[in-house]
């Protein structure tokens, strides 16, 4: 420690060399698009011809494109879904597979899928929840003769659909971190619960849960950032389709920009997209710092 | 306040490793019992075994006469204070304190008053709002106790609780925890690996060892009466003195020969050495009863010995001697001035000095001393 301290005063100039490939990664690769893409977000442009400056133009449409409103309320829906039910689901799960005798198992089987690529799942999920060759309505066709639900191209189903593909690969990752979070808890502060009257319930929901509020604040964080920007799935199941109707800002994003070639328009959903996601987890990350929630 | 029996109770672990070994404690009504023993004597698996956190494999637990195997932790009423105090990080003190009432559903007003009473006793009552972390090791500590006194529990159950503490806050503790204990009237169990805190805090003391209970007592009997070598060794500091003698007879009158002095037990000793002529066994004696005599005395029970390290401790001297075969610890008082390699002599007080068996390591003399 102390010959680090040293080390660090003595030649302050080797540091900065040594952050400078870090640094430059990170402002090449994402501080300089990022300025880019917001400065093209007050442009109309196609990518070829000169740009022509609108202004607020672009974020202005915002209102009047059903796709983006339909967009938007999507994204809200995976953001509400994939953080309740894969971050929930984790915990449950890591609070159950904890201490059982097939727990490295079971941790296994339900961290398969996360090492499974996203095209891959979305892949399967598509044959699964196809209508004429699916899994699913093979096995309802089993109890009810006939019947073929349209999982992948009516509305809301749509969206549950894909979003239960994501779940099933998501739990993974907050069951894994919750697992650690609670590995790290100390033994007595549950035991003194106990003593204290509490029974199991009582004792996870005023001992356990607050004392994991560190791991929890980072899996949501998480889950919120990746259910934000949630495309490869989407993209591969349904395209955002049928008609648009399963789109999420990054798959709109991604269709206005390099389907539509409206360059401007996608960068004004891509910089909308990003304020979102930052907003949105540093006031939640804030709000957990304020009220000294984060560290004991 | 309660009773708490221990009816032959063990805890076998998987693998067949066997933690306690058939433990039988009774613990009285506001009797203060301490469970002491080196680290892995399964001292602290018994506590946690009246406490409800452990399983139990073998035998029969009661509290208040009422046989509690399987009932769990939350309705035992005990208490525990724990090594690491244990408390709630994400609560405030007072809701560390309060915990256990609101459970229970206490009423406010009377969380309040027990909270605000217990905060008293304890000098904490201006730290109820702030966290744990803002706390010293030593509030912490009274935090944690605060929390178990609030809930009037049955039995309290104090699980190394000082053993984090700096030595001066130790001592300091231990007086209010006894004082806590007189006030309150309580039944307490308490583990400790310092028999300092079991000889000044616990009126009977269950020496462990391996699992197994090698003596109960009170304090100063186990002091005065140890039933094997362990547990002389074990009470007292610094710890007593084993010499290995031969056990002869000259003339009618039984000697302990040391190889290069002679000792000449006392009278009430000498019957049931007696069976031990010819044979070697330990010798003990306590630093405390070697008395220095600035001569050589021609007194039998002269011991010679040089000194190899002085310890001055202010109001007494510890030295590390010789013999000419053997190492022993002697304290006396700082009147005399030493030298290491100075040539010393000393005379055991015979009367207080035990003997083991070589083999058993059980006291010589436990039939007269169980009499007693």
């Amino acid at each position: 420690m102390g010959a680090t301290r040293r080390a660090r005063n003595q030649n302050p100039f080797l540091s900065y060399i040594l952050i400078l490939p870090a640094f430059a990664l990170v402002v090449g690769l994402l501080l300089v698009p990022m300025a880019q893409n917001l400065y093209y977000s007050f442009f109309k442009w196609d990518g070829i011809s000169k740009p022509i400056f609108v202004g607020l133009g672009n974020y202005l449409r915002f209102f009047a494109d059903s796709n983006f409103v339909q967009s938007f309320v999507n994204t809200l829906i995976w953001v509400v879904a994939t953080l309740a039910i894969p971050v929930a689901g984790g915990l449950v799960v890591a609070n159950f597979l904890r201490g059982l005798k097939l727990e490295n198992l079971f941790k296994s089987i339900f961290f398969i899928p996360l090492t499974i690529s996203f095209v891959s799942t979305g892949a399967v999920w598509s044959y699964i929840f196809s209508r004429d060759l699916g899994m699913l309505n093979g096995i309802i066709g089993l109890f009810s003769h006939g019947t073929k639900v349209n999982w992948l191209t009516s509305v809301p189903l749509n969206t549950g659909s894909m979003i239960i593909a994501w779940v099933w690969q998501q739990l993974g990752t907050s069951m894994v971190m919750f697992l650690a979070g609670l590995s790290t808890i100390p033994r007595d502060p549950v035991e003194a619960a106990l003593l204290d009257g509490a029974n199991k319930w009582q004792t996870f929901v005023h001992v356990t849960l607050p004392m994991l509020r560190p791991v929890t604040t980072v899996v949501i964080t998480m889950a919120m950032v990746n259910s934000f920007k949630t495309f490869d799935i989407i993209y591969v199941i349904t395209r955002g389709g049928p008609y648009r109707s399963s789109e999420t800002l990054a798959v709109t994003m991604f269709r206005e920009t390099f389907t539509m070639f409206n360059m401007g328009y996608g960068a004004a959903i891509s910089a909308l997209l990003s304020i979102l996601v930052i907003l949105v987890s540093v006031s939640y990350i804030k709000g957990m710092w304020k009220k000294d929630l984060l560290f004991y | 306040m309660a009773k708490v029996e221990l009816k032959g109770i063990s805890k076998v672990y998987e693998g067949g490793v066997r933690a306690v070994d058939n433990a039988n404690i009774t613990v009285n009504d506001q009797e203060f019992v301490v469970f002491v023993g080196p680290s892995g004597c399964g001292k602290s698996t018994t506590l946690r075994m009246v406490a409800g956190l452990e399983d139990i494999t073998e035998g029969e637990l009661f509290i208040d006469g009422q046989k509690m195997n399987d009932v769990p932790p939350k309705d035992r009423n005990i208490a525990m204070v724990f090594q690491n105090y244990a408390l709630y990080p994400h609560m405030t003190v007072y809701d560390n304190m309060a915990f256990g009432l609101k459970i229970k559903k206490v009423d406010k007003a009377e969380i309040q008053r027990r909270v605000d009473e217990a905060a008293k006793i304890l000098d904490i009552d201006k730290l109820l709002d702030r966290k744990p972390k803002a706390l010293s090791g030593g509030q912490r500590q009274r935090v944690a106790v605060g929390r178990a006194i609030v809930r009037h529990p049955k039995v309290f159950l104090f699980d190394e609780p000082l053993s984090n503490l700096d030595a001066k806050l130790r001592v300091q503790m231990r007086a209010e925890l006894s004082g806590i204990h007189t006030r309150l009237k309580a039944t307490m169990i308490y583990v400790t690996h310092d028999q300092v805190e079991a000889m000044t805090m616990g009126d009977k003391i269950v020496v462990m060892k391996d699992g197994k209970i090698q003596q109960i007592g009170a304090p100063l009997y186990l002091y005065n009466h140890p039933i094997n070598k362990f547990v002389a060794g074990f009470i007292g500091s610094p710890p007593m003195n084993f010499l290995t003698v031969k056990i002869i007879e000259k003339s009618g009158q039984i000697y302990a020969d040391e190889g290069s002095f002679v000792l000449r037990p006392a009278a009430e000793h000498v019957e049931a050495l007696r069976k031990y002529v010819g044979k070697e066994v330990y010798f003990g004696v306590r630093p405390e009863d070697l008395a220095y005599t600035p001569k050589a005395s021609t007194s039998e029970n002269d011991m010679p010995t040089s000194i190899m390290v002085i310890e001055p401790l202010g109001s007494e001297i510890h030295l590390y001697i010789k013999t000419r075969n053997q190492e022993l610890i002697a304290k006396t008082t700082p009147n005399y001035t030493f030298h290491i390699g100075d040539e010393a002599h000393f005379n055991p007080v015979m009367e207080k000095a035990r003997y083991f068996d070589k083999e058993t390591e059980l006291s010589i003399l436990r039939d007269q001393e169980s009499d007693k």
